[in-house]
């Protein structure tokens, strides 16, 4: 008999909860005290439980483990996606011994795929434990790749280091860029990223409670093909996007190098990056961006708050090899660190 | 290969990489029943199975498995 019952988060525990996460995974986290953040992640209208998996020691009645999980389904109302479970917190208490404790982690693991409506479940921004692991499973893991375009017209940089700047190619007249807050009215099919759809979009950015997500809708021919959702990240006096996802397609000879350079000089942005996996190489370089080398001179910082001059590899597992597209604004990636 | 020596293999790794030559595998048993065992001698484990019986399992087998029977019957769909 275990002394462990694991079972969903109920709402009348999110309190102990929070509390869990504020002594053993971090302190003063925004998990603890935005209650309009952890629903936002972990609340599904209809259901009567977050999807957070608590572990209770019914000996000491405390928690020692808990596994937070956000479905894509969440944002989707109309269900046409597949439905990937994206990791969040992961945390066993390492203050305390039982015979059971160290297998804790994976007994939630399994909790989370036999009582849950996921297909899949995948994790992004994984740490060297949790890798270790995820190989033990055979889980696929890989690194995330990094592009950016810079912005030529500055002298000075701040948070790129050594920016490698790119020749602008000439404007295509058939191409424009329209940066809107509401998309609504569009109806750009997936295309390259058939994980998301324009539902989903609205629901994760642009109805986010904290965060402000504009939308870059690329126009061929005056038809809305593709539609970027970008964050402005400001730091001291300078600022950059972000690509937190995408999703539709472009003809392949279709270079957008030259409207978002003037993007970037209209809004004195350093650059612009978009951290992908999933979609061909090709895709990004086409379109204008490059390629950042793990090992290369420069340094476009992944880490932005606060910011690390520093190339960091993102890693991501996932249970099965489904050809999963994933981009910075999946899992708890892209949200804020606090209020 | 017969049951009988994928059970014995298979016991002679986890004495191995737990350290302890006292463990007895039982098909009904599972990982709560070995005290060493935790998420990290569970990478050392998969990879020795792995490598003794040179299969690999998928991630859906590995997660699947309740007891240590599931586990060895696994192995034994592999090497067939």
């Amino acid at each position: 008999m275990s002394i462990y019952d694991i079972h969903f988060c109920s709402f009348e525990e999110l309190p102990e909860l929070q509390n869990f996460i504020d002594k053993h995974w971090r302190k003063n986290h925004i998990m603890t005290y935005s209650k309009l953040l952890f629903e936002f992640q972990h609340k599904i209208e209809g259901q009567d439980h977050y999807t957070f998996v608590i572990a209770k020691n019914v000996e000491s009645n405390e928690i020692d483990g808990v596994y937070g999980y956000i479905e894509t389904n969440k944002y989707d109302y109309t269900h046409s996606i597949p439905n990937i479970g994206w990791g969040a917190i992961w945390k066993v208490r390492d203050d305390i011994f039982n015979k059971e404790i160290g297998k804790l982690g994976l007994k939630m693991l399994k909790f989370i795929l036999k009582n849950s409506t996921i297909e899949t479940f995948a994790a992004l921004g994984i740490s060297s434990t949790h890798k270790k692991i995820a190989l033990s499973l055979n889980f696929k893991v890989d690194t995330i790749n990094h592009y950016y375009i810079v912005n030529n017209n500055l002298k000075e940089y701040s948070i790129i280091v050594n920016p490698l700047k790119k020749e602008i190619t000439e404007a295509n007249k058939d191409v424009s860029i329209e940066i809107c807050k509401d998309i609504s009215k569009f109806t750009v099919p997936s295309g390259l990223n058939p994980f998301k759809n324009v539902p989903y979009f609205i629901n994760r950015y642009q109805k986010h409670p904290i965060f402000n997500y504009d939308f870059w809708v690329v126009y061929h021919k005056d038809v809305p093909l593709l539609i970027f959702s970008v964050r402005k990240i400001s730091i001291n006096n300078s600022c950059i996007y972000r690509i937190i996802d995408m999703i539709g397609n472009l003809p392949s000879n279709i270079s957008l190098l030259s409207e978002i350079q003037q993007i970037l000089i209209r809004n004195n942005a350093e650059y612009i990056d978009c951290l992908n996996y999933g979609i061909q190489m090709e895709f990004f370089t086409n379109i204008g961006f490059t390629l950042k080398s793990p090992n290369g001179d420069t340094i476009v910082p992944d880490h932005l708050d606060p910011l690390e001059h520093k190339n960091i590899p993102l890693e991501f597992d996932c249970i099965d090899d489904i050809g999963l597209v994933i981009f910075k604004g999946d899992g708890d990636q892209d949200r804020p660190n606090k209020l | 290969m017969e049951k009988t020596e994928i059970l014995e293999k298979v016991q002679e790794i986890f004495r191995d990489v737990l350290d302890n030559e006292d463990i007895v595998l039982n098909r009904n048993d599972s990982a709560d029943d070995i005290e060493e065992y935790d998420s990290l001698s569970h990478v050392q484990l998969v990879v020795a199975i792995e490598k003794e019986f040179n299969i690999k399992f998928s991630s859906k087998d590995i997660l699947s498995w309740d007891n240590f029977g599931e586990m060895l019957d696994c192995i034994e769909n592999y090497i067939k």
